[in-house]
């Protein structure tokens, strides 16, 4: 038999699931609109999910109010309260991040020599960077804090990479001098730079990780 | 736990104390308690927090066949070799039911501490410590005009005010509170809380308390007990966000006890 | 419901029942009371309370004269208040120790002896203590005096006030005692300056109440006071009290009328008494 606590609890952990999965899902939902072809229904759908995710947030948010209030959490049950509002803010943002990217992408036409030129790096980054959310994820569902600093580790690898598409890219902008061009150029800039951002907010959730099982802020140190 | 506490007014070492042979109550506690603090005890029924506190100032002898060891020493002076009466006018006691005198004036109660000890005090000393010590509680305001009244005369968190300045009266060294405000209502509670905290400055406070919240929001420094023995010690505010000992994390999350 | 009519009426005959029975139990007290009056207020005037009991003679003229007997009971009531104020000093403060001792010491083996014994002399009857005291006072003293008498009624006093200062400190909160003794006070400090104060209504109505129970006792004072005809103020000398006038009274043919008039003074003093202690103890309610 669970305390009134602990069921509270395990409520918001089977939220946090929910959020969780459906962001996992959009990053799939997304990557196919880099490789495969760009339907309005995918689009809708997509955009279905972000308003879900929002949803979630506030639902979520206003369930760590009341524990707060009503539970009085203290040492590990606080922690976890509080990483849970640091992790829902993190994961509503990659959801922001993938919707702004699909919206960009949803934009760039195919054939475009920059695109096509770049595409597959771009890709790659994808990856890289949702697995990162992937592993995060995970690292807090089994409170693993190797995960987590793993995780952390590994973003490096993705700035490295980010910073070699930028370079590529603005090598490109002496080749044409249209509006469309430069359009492309800057659009493209702008989904890189989203991508980037879903791997340091997957950081930021693996700190929250490393806050609930070590009990320490590691934030800002690395 | 050796740099815990910089400024120690009381050190326990070793102590153990037992009601049946082989049956340890209190388990070879040692802890420095810093001066001007208010340091709280924890832990579920029965985990030898009262009895440890009530060892402090010698109250734990009024249960005949209590053994007692190691050393405990307020203020530099070992005492639990000391004559019992001599320690309790250096450690105050404050109960958990507040309990003036029923027959004395409020102005008697107050001074009662040296009035039972035969201690003379001429008339001004004597109104001079009456008024410092309902001054120190917040009380003087409310009761000056009526000191020849009665103490049972007032409300509950009044009357526990008064037991304070009963035993602060007498100028300890440290002040012992069991459970001080669980006969009270939330407000008054928080009442005295406050003025604990402003107490703190003038004299180091002990108290043992079931009320988490309380410690939490009190205490410089946390006690944790479990079965007679002391299993942590730490800053209030890391005691509560990241426990050290499996055991203080159970008690905090309400797993045990 | 046929249930609950049925228990209505069982309470009803229930309550009725009990009130009948409780006047049946106050019938006799009234009785008393009522015949006692009736023929005992002619006797009362000033000179019953300061006159010495008179001879027979004196009440056979008055019964011819028609009048009332002249006299009054003046030794009986000085005799009376000498030797209850000696069992009083005898016994208030031994019996208080005695009650503090036994209210501290719960479980002690010495405590339950003493308990026990205390428990014994209330129950033994009051003539064997006035011929116990006749042997250990009376003869050693060779003579009938008020300190025998006062002795032997202090006797019959302690086991009471024992009891009621027992009582009455058990009934004491602990935190009291616990209180004074974390002011660093001393064990006798506390007993005399917060215990016995605080315990003083209760203390002070049982000694009331032992006071009235040995106001009537006849049989211990017939062996050790003996009785006299005159105020006597020398106490190693025989005295008189009014329960023992009762039964000269009632030996005396002529006196018979004095019987009722005795009576009734020792019966309203008890009652005054009673009320005494019952206003002192709401009084003192802690």
């Amino acid at each position: 038999m669970n305390t009134i606590r602990e069921d509270y609890l395990l409520r918001l952990v089977d939220e946090f699931k929910n959020m969780s999965d459906l962001v996992i899902l959009q990053i799939d939902l997304v990557k196919q609109l880099f490789i495969d072809k760009i339907t309005p229904e995918k689009l809708e759908k997509i955009k279905a999910n972000e308003l879900e995710l929002d949803r979630f947030e506030i639902t979520l948010r206003s369930d760590i109010i009341n524990s707060l209030v009503l539970q009085s959490p203290r040492a590990t049950d606080l922690r976890r309260i509080i990483s849970y509002m640091d992790m829902i803010t993190d994961l509503e943002r990659i959801g922001d991040l993938l919707y702004s990217v699909s919206k960009k992408i949803s934009k760039i036409n195919s054939e475009e020599k920059v695109y096509s030129h770049l595409r597959s790096d771009i890709v790659k980054l994808y990856v890289l960077a949702t697995s990162m959310v992937k592993s995060a994820i995970a690292s807090f569902i089994y409170e693993n804090n190797e995960m987590a600093r793993k995780v952390i580790d590994s973003d490096d690898e993705v700035d490295n990479l980010n910073w070699a598409i930028q370079r590529e890219l603005f090598s490109l902008h002496n080749c044409e001098k249209s509006t469309a061009f430069i359009e492309e150029i800057l659009s493209l800039g702008r989904i890189i730079y989203n991508i980037e951002r879903i791997g340091d907010s997957s950081t930021n959730i693996c700190e929250a990780v490393i806050f609930l099982t070590e009990g320490i802020d590691i934030r800002h140190t690395h | 736990m050796e740099n815990l506490v910089e400024d120690a007014i009381l050190r326990l070492k070793n102590v153990s104390i037992s009601y049946t042979p082989g049956k340890n109550a209190v388990d070879n506690v040692t802890a420095d308690i810093q001066k001007n603090s208010i340091t709280s005890i924890m832990g579920p029924s029965g985990c030898g927090k009262t009895t440890l506190l009530r060892a402090i100032n010698r109250m734990h002898e009024l249960y005949p066949g209590i053994v007692t060891s190691g050393e405990i020493l307020l203020a530099g002076k070992d005492i639990l070799k000391m004559d019992p009466t001599e320690v309790r006018r250096m450690a105050g006691m404050v109960f958990q039911r507040p309990n003036p005198f029923p027959t004395m004036s409020i102005y008697d109660n107050v001074i009662s501490g040296y009035t039972l000890n035969g201690i003379k005090k001429n008339n001004n000393e004597k109104d001079e410590i009456v008024e410092t010590s309902l001054r120190n509680v917040n009380l003087w305001d409310e009761v000056k005009d009526s000191l020849t009244k009665k103490g049972t005369f007032l409300s509950g968190g009044q009357q526990q005010r008064l037991c304070i300045a009963r035993a602060l009266a007498l100028k300890p060294d440290i002040l012992l509170m069991d459970e001080p405000t669980s006969a009270l209502d939330p407000i008054t509670t928080t009442y005295i809380e406050d003025l604990l905290v402003e107490l703190k400055n003038n004299v180091t406070i002990l108290i043992v308390t079931h009320n988490m919240s309380q410690s939490a929001r009190i205490s410089d420094f946390s006690m944790f007990m479990y079965l007679g023995e002391l299993v942590e010690y730490e800053r209030t505010q890391k005691m509560f966000t990241n426990p050290s000992d499996k055991r203080t994390e159970a008690y905090l999350t309400g797993r045990i006890g | 419901m046929k249930i609950s009519r049925y228990r209505n009426i069982k309470n009803k005959a229930l309550y009725i029942g009990v009130i009948i029975l409780s006047g049946l139990t106050a019938v006799p007290l009234i009785a008393i009371l009522v015949k006692v009056i009736l023929k005992g207020w002619r006797q009362i005037n000033f000179d019953f309370f300061t006159q010495t009991t008179p001879t027979t003679l004196d009440a056979i003229y008055a019964i011819n004269a028609g009048e009332i007997i002249p006299g009054g009971i003046a030794n009986g009531i000085i005799g009376m208040l000498l030797m209850v104020l000696m069992a009083c000093v005898i016994a208030i403060p031994i019996g208080i120790i005695c009650g503090i001792y036994l209210a501290e010491n719960t479980k002690s083996h010495l405590a339950s002896i003493v308990r026990f014994l205390t428990d014994l002399l209330q129950g033994i009857p009051s003539i064997v203590v006035g011929i116990i005291i006749y042997i250990w006072v009376v003869i050693p003293m060779k003579s009938y005096s008020a300190i025998a008498g006062g002795v032997a009624l202090s006797i019959i006093m302690l086991p009471l006030i024992v009891r009621s200062t027992e009582e009455t400190l058990k009934m004491l909160p602990t935190t009291l005692k616990e209180a004074g003794l974390s002011l660093g006070a001393s064990y006798s400090s506390v007993v005399f300056r917060v215990i016995l104060p605080s315990a003083f209504g209760g203390i002070f109505t049982g000694i009331l109440l032992a006071v009235s129970r040995v106001i009537g006792e006849t049989a211990p004072l017939m062996l050790t006071a003996l009785g006299s005809s005159a105020v006597q103020w020398d106490v190693t000398k025989p005295a008189s009290s009014v329960s023992l006038l009762i039964w000269e009274f009632y030996n005396d043919p002529n006196l018979q009328n004095m019987i009722w008039s005795a009576s009734l003074f020792l019966l309203m003093f008890i009652l005054i008494l009673n009320i005494f202690a019952k206003r002192i103890s709401n009084k003192w309610r802690i």
